[in-house]
């Protein structure tokens, strides 16, 4: 039974995909949608393994309390966000599935490393896996996008291992069980920069620039996949290497993760404000959540990673939810604020799922958004940053300027109000709405696991 | 026994069948769905007086203390009785504004009446907090798509960003209380307030304050007051000088007066100066509007302060007058501001200076009109005059510049009464000539509040032995 | 018991016989205060109800039958059955179901109030009588006129509403209960601040309610309203009811040491109603000032701690001056104006109505058989010698000034009769028989309500500056000698009445309501500070947008900074 667990089973699909992608090529066949259907429920599986059986435990990966929570969303996540990409009567390639796939995978594997190099290489597989779901969807500027993303994930990437090297130099060791602070230059000096190399996945500031730029370029389901899921996974080797590895709860840490988190915070927040584009705030939106996770990871205490771990599952869900509605009016090139006239006219649904999304992003009641808020808040008053918090408030008071700005400015309420004329909806439509509707009863479920 | 869930079910099936109304579009509209609800909500209420409210309790998340749990507690009483019959009367005013997209203006009208209840009834802090924003958010909606086409969004947003920063002090007030007590539950967190360290007290003390200061709202923290009270749709100002004015004073009793009762009496000097000092500004600025709505808006302000000045004296008795206060003010600005709405459809003008000698062609609403005005200022045996009397008589026993406020009714009659001789007495204008009374509908609902109003000025003691807890 | 005498006017009407139903309830609240005043006459009984109570403390009701109560209820309502009578008379075309809805409101409030017990239900019944007040005077709403006075009217009585409230919130404060009784009784065990702060605020509600220096303004403007409201409001029971508070809280205000000043409020009252009665044409606005004048009179009664003799004037002044208001009001039925000169054009002289104002503008200047002769010698018995001699100078003043009316008015001899009317002349007739031969009431009245008086010289010398003033005046007013002496003597009247103590008031007013505008247009900028920090913010966010402008190298080079800073903050760390 051991074998029967989700990163085996992503493997092994990505494996049978490719053979059965060359038989067909072989046999001559043109049946791509069989491969899809095959990649959803690989998917489908492997979040049922991951309920049922847990997570693989190897070597240089192992279980932790929360891994089997963490791959289980994302599982979630990706699974809908996939079905919703296939629902699409493009044609997609097999590419896709081989990408998606290998990206589901790598996020799955960062949660369960337990060594650096293990980590660096689900990150690179992650990673090298999302340049190509960017590039993939030739739309527009999707090629400017990806070469953003690949230019500077390569240099995160670059940094980062030169950052684990330098570990590597100070301990003698990569094994998160046998790492320990030790005080030695290089050796800060490498956990220093293993902060700005996690910091581009985890879109922190300064890192965060290539952010809006992939977001709007890549087709929105895909943004979807990046910015939940994928950052997901860069805030849990955050996690895993400042928590469980290197417990180093020195002011050092604490005062640079605190900066790093509250510019993130407010920086996100007023950029957001002052844009046009609803993707554009999407991505700073998202950019500012990370914020918040960071704030929460900072604190370095259990309370502080377990609200960190809510939070991230809260904001994933959230985003994956907007930027999917947000894919239907993209479709319909609803772009800027102001046009927002017609959001209704693609999809009734679409725009309550997005304005639900947007409710618990902003934070606010009964949404997983709140509660996520509220074990951060809990964590940093258990620490004693009171005043930490009241400037948080600041800024969440900016975000739910723009958010409820978007809402205001995109008629979003108005507009499912009003929307009389009964447009005709096809199966596609129908399809991608279940899936938006599921994922925001999650949203509301969700609270039976903070 | 009636359930107290039973309330909160009675309007969330309203919103469902709203919600399904699609179906059976022709032959119910949701104004009658809204009123049957509401007065299935009263009968209730009214079988609950008599045969006492059963609590319920769902355990949800216990890991962070999310149990939904609903419960009486000792100021219960009378803000569910104003939340239970204030509404039946805005829906007149709401039936005749709103026109478009009727259905989900009453979702969210069930949702702000719903809310409102919960917070009155719920004894686990996180329910009260949700249903808490539930009604902010709900009322940002009603302002923003239904108020003033031009300005009423920039209003909802202000009000947004203003409440929500009460709200989120009100969180870290929770949060820091379930810190140290472990626990969202009230009775809980009461009988475990001394586990507290004395900054900690201090600090959420502080940080209940902010959130009391601008939901009520008092001196600087009520920017917003004006400009969502002037453009929401009139429902949306009754909603908002009627109910959720009153969530303010109802957090502050609670958690003010309830928790935190020390640290109220240690500050209750400077607070009842910041009072004092409220009602008498504002009472200056009211006087200065000459736009009725306005005018009223400040006004209902006015009666906050004194609340405020009631509650922060921590003294048994002026909680209670400013309970009996809230309750009362409710129904007399409801009243009003149904009198102003009615003007401002009748004559196209809210501006008093305008009106004039509508009396001869109005004599009913002028009667209202009267009615409303004395009772606002606290003539004795309607209903504003036994809190007013209970609060500076409380007050007063523990600081003497609480009578200071005193002289802010006596600006709120200057300016009432301008408002009677500019618009009711005098010479009818010309333009006036066709004006029509109060229609039959309107003098139910305008009687029906006046009969709240007489009924709580002449028997107080209805109310005040609900009180008992304190 | 008490109750039904007062919860009948209650009942309002809106039948065609309101006037039939409001003058029955007033007779019968009338003929159950003349039971009561019979069967428990010299008794003391004590209705008590509990209208609320809250942490042991209750807040009750309760009325009080004494003679002194019991008696001012039989005048308020026999003042009212009066009133009712002529009202009959005068309010033929007016909208009746309003007018009687609201004055039997008034007399039940007045009723009301004067037999309270409890500090609060005095209070409560203050208020209504304010209340009905200003819509009385406000009745003919449509007019610019009684719009304004009304308004003016009941802002200030308001401010003594308010400053009653003050009081009896401090007093309940340190006494613990409302009741009038126990304060009297206790007034001793409580601190002097609280002694002075109430009993001077008491005075301030009683100065204003009964329009005195320095708020008398409002009564002259309330003469706008309908003349049988001035009548009943204005002369006999509402302004009346300022002296009653101070009479049934005199030891509190003696206590308090104001009776110096009650005094002197009192005589400055007194002086500044004679002579502005002097200049005024307005016939109700002439007696309004004589009013004010009377109940200086009382008040210096009151200042002077003599309760029997304020009462007593208090009857008297309201008898007669009634009266006159009600001729007044036949006066303008029949000639359709107030205006004395104008009056005097209609040449009155020898009309029926000649006999009863000659009675009541005697009584003003208390000249002998007349019962406010007598009601003076009890109003003056405990005054020194300051006081005595103001008194007679005043004395003149009003003599002077109240036959100045009389004379002008009744000058030029009538060739055709006035039209008589059984509503008007019944409360004429009557009343002026009492006040004629009320005289021995005086002696009478000595078991209800303990009135001390005495004929001593001053108020020989005081009547004989009375005569002296009734010469005067006749010698001016109806010979028309002296003309200049006439015309300077209005002139320093006007002079006063231009002394801009109303403008002062009006500028109050005014500055309020600019203070009003300045604070609105404050608020209006105060709340939109927040605003326009926000969007400061915003400006600068804008800017900061421009760094993030989609150039890779820039990104880079953030990078780069960052990482510097990042590694930059360890090395420190490190040392």
């Amino acid at each position: 039974m051991g074998y029967l667990n989700p990163q085996y089973l992503l493997f092994a699909g990505i494996l049978a995909i490719i053979l059965i992608d060359f038989l067909r090529h072989s046999a001559k066949s043109d049946k791509k949608t069989f491969l899809h259907y095959i990649t959803a429920v690989i998917l489908g599986l492997a979040l049922v393994f991951d309920v049922l059986y847990g997570n693989m435990n190897i070597s240089l990966f192992s279980e932790v309390s929360y891994s089997q929570f963490v791959t289980g969303f994302m599982l979630f996540i990706s699974f809908f966000v996939y079905l919703f990409i296939i629902a699409d009567k493009n044609d997609h390639s097999v590419a896709l599935d081989i990408a998606y796939l290998s990206a589901v995978l790598g996020s799955t594997l960062v949660v369960l490393s337990s060594n650096l190099i293990s980590l660096f290489l689900s990150i690179e597989l992650l990673s090298i896996a999302s340049y190509a779901l960017v590039y993939m969807y030739k739309s527009g500027n999707a090629l400017e996008g990806a070469v953003k993303y690949l230019s500077t994930g390569i240099i995160s990437m670059v940094i980062l291992i030169f950052g684990i090297s330098l570990i590597y130099a100070g301990a003698g060791t990569l094994s998160f069980s046998s790492l320990h602070v030790i005080s030695y230059l290089p050796f800060i000096a490498g956990v220093a920069i293993v902060i700005a190399g996690l910091g581009f996945k985890s879109t922190l500031v300064p890192f965060h620039m290539w952010a809006p730029d992939t977001y709007e370029a890549s087709k929105s389901s895909v943004t979807a996949f990046i910015s939940s899921v994928s950052k997901a996974a860069g805030l849990i080797a955050m996690i895993r290497i400042f928590f469980f590895a290197l417990p180093v709860s020195s002011t050092f840490v604490t005062v640079l993760f605190l900066s790093i988190a509250l510019i993130t915070i407010f920086l996100s927040a007023f950029l957001a404000s002052v844009q046009d584009r609803i993707k554009r705030i999407l991505a700073y939106s998202s950019i500012s959540q990370a914020g918040f996770a960071f704030i929460s990871i900072a604190v370095l205490t259990t309370r502080g990673i377990n609200a960190a771990v809510f939070y991230i599952f809260a904001f994933a869900v959230a985003d994956a939810i907007v930027f999917l509605a947000y894919d239907m009016f993209e479709n319909k090139k609803i772009i800027y604020k102001k046009q927002g006239g017609s959001i209704t006219q693609v999809s009734r649904i679409g725009a309550i799922t997005f304005f639900i999304g947007i409710l618990s992003l902003a934070g606010f009641p009964p949404t997983i958004g709140f509660f996520g808020k509220l074990l951060i808040f809990y964590a940093l008053f258990s620490s004693g940053y009171f005043a930490l918090v009241i400037l948080t408030f600041f800024a969440l008071l900016v975000s739910t300027f723009y958010y409820f700005n978007i809402l205001s400015e995109m008629h979003v309420v108005d507009k499912i109000i009003k929307n009389k004329n009964k447009v005709k909806i096809k199966t596609e439509q129908r399809i991608k709405e279940t899936i938006l509707i599921i994922l925001t009863l999650s949203l509301f479920a969700g609270v039976i696991f903070a | 026994m009636v359930n107290l869930i039973l309330l909160l079910i009675v309007p969330a099936l309203g919103i469902l069948l709203i919600m399904l109304r699609r179906f059976y579009e022709k032959s119910i509209s949701p104004e009658l769905i809204v009123f049957s609800v509401m007065a299935v909500n009263a009968v209730l209420f009214g079988l609950g007086l008599i045969f006492g409210f059963g609590n319920f309790s769902v355990n949800i998340n216990s890991s962070i203390g999310f149990v939904f749990s609903l419960q009486e507690n000792f100021i219960t009483i009378p803000f569910l009785l104003l939340a239970t019959v204030v509404p039946i009367a805005i829906l007149l005013f709401a039936a005749k504004e709103i026109k478009e997209s009727k259905n989900i203006f009453y979702i969210f009208y069930l949702l702000v009446y719903l809310s409102v209840i919960s917070v009155f009834v719920s004894s686990n802090l996180l329910v009260f907090f949700i249903f808490w924003e539930v009604a902010v958010l709900s009322l940002f909606f009603i302002t923003g798509l239904w108020g003033d086409r031009e300005k009423g969004k920039k209003a909802a947003m202000k009000f947004l960003v203003f409440t929500q920063f009460g709200s989120l002090t009100l969180l870290a007030v929770f949060i820091l209380l379930f810190i140290y007590t472990g626990s969202f539950n009230l009775s809980v967190i009461a009988s475990k307030m001394s586990l507290l360290p004395s900054y900690i007290e201090y600090i959420a003390f502080f940080l209940l304050l902010i959130t009391v200061m601008i939901k009520m709202p008092i001196f600087p923290l009520h920017g917003w007051l004006l400009d969502s009270y002037y453009y929401s749709p009139s429902s949306g100002t009754m909603f908002l000088s009627s109910m959720l004015s009153k969530l303010g004073g109802f957090a502050f009793i609670l958690f003010g007066f309830g928790l935190f009762r020390n640290l109220l009496i240690t500050f209750r000097l400077p607070l009842i100066a910041l009072g004092v000092f409220t009602a008498v500004y504002i009472a200056f600025t009211a006087s200065g509007q000459k736009d009725l709505k306005k005018l009223l808006s400040y006004s209902s302000m006015f009666y906050m302060a004194l609340v405020f000045i009631g509650i922060s004296s921590g003294v048994n008795i002026a909680v209670a007058g400013s309970v009996l206060l809230m309750v009362s003010h409710a129904f007399i600005i409801t009243l009003l501001f149904g009198i102003s709405y009615i003007l401002l459809q009748r004559t196209g003008t809210n501006d008093t200076a305008s009106m004039g000698g509508i009396m001869s062609k109005m004599p009913i609403l002028s009667f209202f009109l009267f009615f409303g005005v004395f009772a606002s200022l606290g003539i004795p045996g309607l209903s504003n005059f036994p809190g007013e009397l209970l609060i500076f008589i409380g007050s007063y026993s523990v600081a003497g510049i609480s009578l200071i406020a005193i002289f802010g009714i006596m600006l709120s009659t200057n300016y009432y009464l301008r408002v009677i001789k500019q618009s009711l007495f005098g010479q009818l204008k010309k333009s006036f000539s066709s004006l029509k009374d109060m229609s039959r509908i309107e003098v139910i609902t305008m009687g029906f509040l006046s009969f709240f109003i007489l009924l709580i000025g002449l028997f107080p003691s209805l109310l005040i032995n609900t009180l008992g807890g304190l | 018991m008490l109750l039904s005498a007062i919860i009948i006017p209650m009942l309002k009407e809106r039948k065609r016989l309101n006037w039939l139903v409001a003058l029955s309830a007033t007779i019968v609240s009338f003929l159950i205060s003349t039971f009561f005043f019979i069967s428990y006459f010299n008794k003391s009984i004590i209705e008590s109800y509990n209208w609320f109570s809250f942490n042991g403390l209750s807040f009750s009701l309760s009325l009080i039958g004494n003679n002194l109560t019991i008696f001012m209820a039989l005048l308020v309502s026999f003042i009212s059955i009066m009133v009712l009578f002529f009202a009959g008379a005068y309010m033929k075309k007016e909208r009746q179901a309003r007018f009687y809805s609201e004055m039997s409101f008034f007399i039940f409030s007045m009723l009301g109030l004067v037999l309270s017990n409890s500090l609060l239900l005095f209070f409560i019944f203050w208020e209504f009588v304010g209340i009905t007040s200003y819509l009385l005077i406000g009745f003919w709403y449509d007019r610019e006129g009684p719009a304004v006075s009304s308004k003016k009217a009941l802002i200030i009585t308001r401010i003594g509403d308010l400053s009653f409230l003050a009081a009896i919130i401090i007093i309940f404060s340190s006494l613990k209960t409302f009741s009038i009784s126990t304060l009297l009784s206790s007034i001793y065990s409580l601190p002097m601040s609280v002694i002075i702060l109430a009993g001077s605020l008491f005075t301030i509600a009683a100065l204003s309610k009964a329009a005195q220096f320095p708020f008398y303004t409002w009564l002259i403007d309330a003469m706008e309203g309908p003349t049988p409201v001035s009548s009943l409001l204005h002369s006999a029971t509402m302004v009346a009811a300022g002296a009653y508070l101070l009479v049934r809280l005199l030891p509190l205000i003696s206590a308090a040491g104001l009776q110096n000043l009650i005094v002197i409020f009192g005589f400055i009252t007194a002086f500044i109603g004679a002579l502005l009665g002097l200049r005024e044409r307005h016939l109700k606005k002439i007696l309004a000032y004589s009013t004010i004048e009377s109940l200086a009179f009382m008040f210096m009664a009151i200042g002077t701690l003599n309760a029997g003799g304020a009462i007593f004037y208090l009857f008297t002044h309201a008898v007669f001056k009634s009266m006159l208001f009600f001729i007044s009001g036949a006066l303008a039925l029949s000639f359709g104006t107030y205006d004395v000169y104008e009056l005097s054009k209609k040449k009155l002289r020898g009309t029926w109505l000649t006999i009863p104002a000659f009675i009541g503008f005697a009584s003003i200047s208390a000249i002998p058989p007349f019962m406010s002769f007598f009601a003076h010698s009890a109003l003056t018995y405990n005054f020194n010698i300051f006081e005595n001699m103001a008194f007679v100078i005043v004395a003149f003043l009003t003599a002077l000034f109240s036959f100045r009316a009389f004379f002008v008015i009744f000058k030029g001899k009538a060739n055709k009769g006035m039209k008589k009317e059984f509503n008007l002349l019944f409360p004429i007739i009557l009343l002026s028989i009492i006040s004629t031969i009320g005289g021995v009431f005086l002696f009478f009245f000595n078991d209800i309500i303990n009135i001390a008086y005495s004929f001593d010289v001053f108020s020989f010398i005081a009547l004989a500056s009375a005569l002296l003033g009734v010469l005067v005046s006749y010698e001016f007013f109806y010979l028309r000698k002296g003309q200049s002496f006439e015309s300077k003597m209005s002139q320093i009247g006007s002079r006063l009445a231009n002394y801009r103590y109303e403008r002062f008031i009006i500028a109050i007013g005014n500055a309020i309501s600019d203070l009003g505008f300045y604070f609105s247009r404050f608020d209006y900028m105060f709340s939109n500070v927040m605003s326009r920090a926000a969007e400061s913010t915003f400006i600068l966010s804008s800017k900061t947008r421009e760094v993030e402008n989609g150039d890779a190298f820039r990104y880079i080079t953030a990078v780069i900074i960052g990482l510097t800073a990042i590694i930059l903050v360890a090395l420190i760390f490190i040392w």
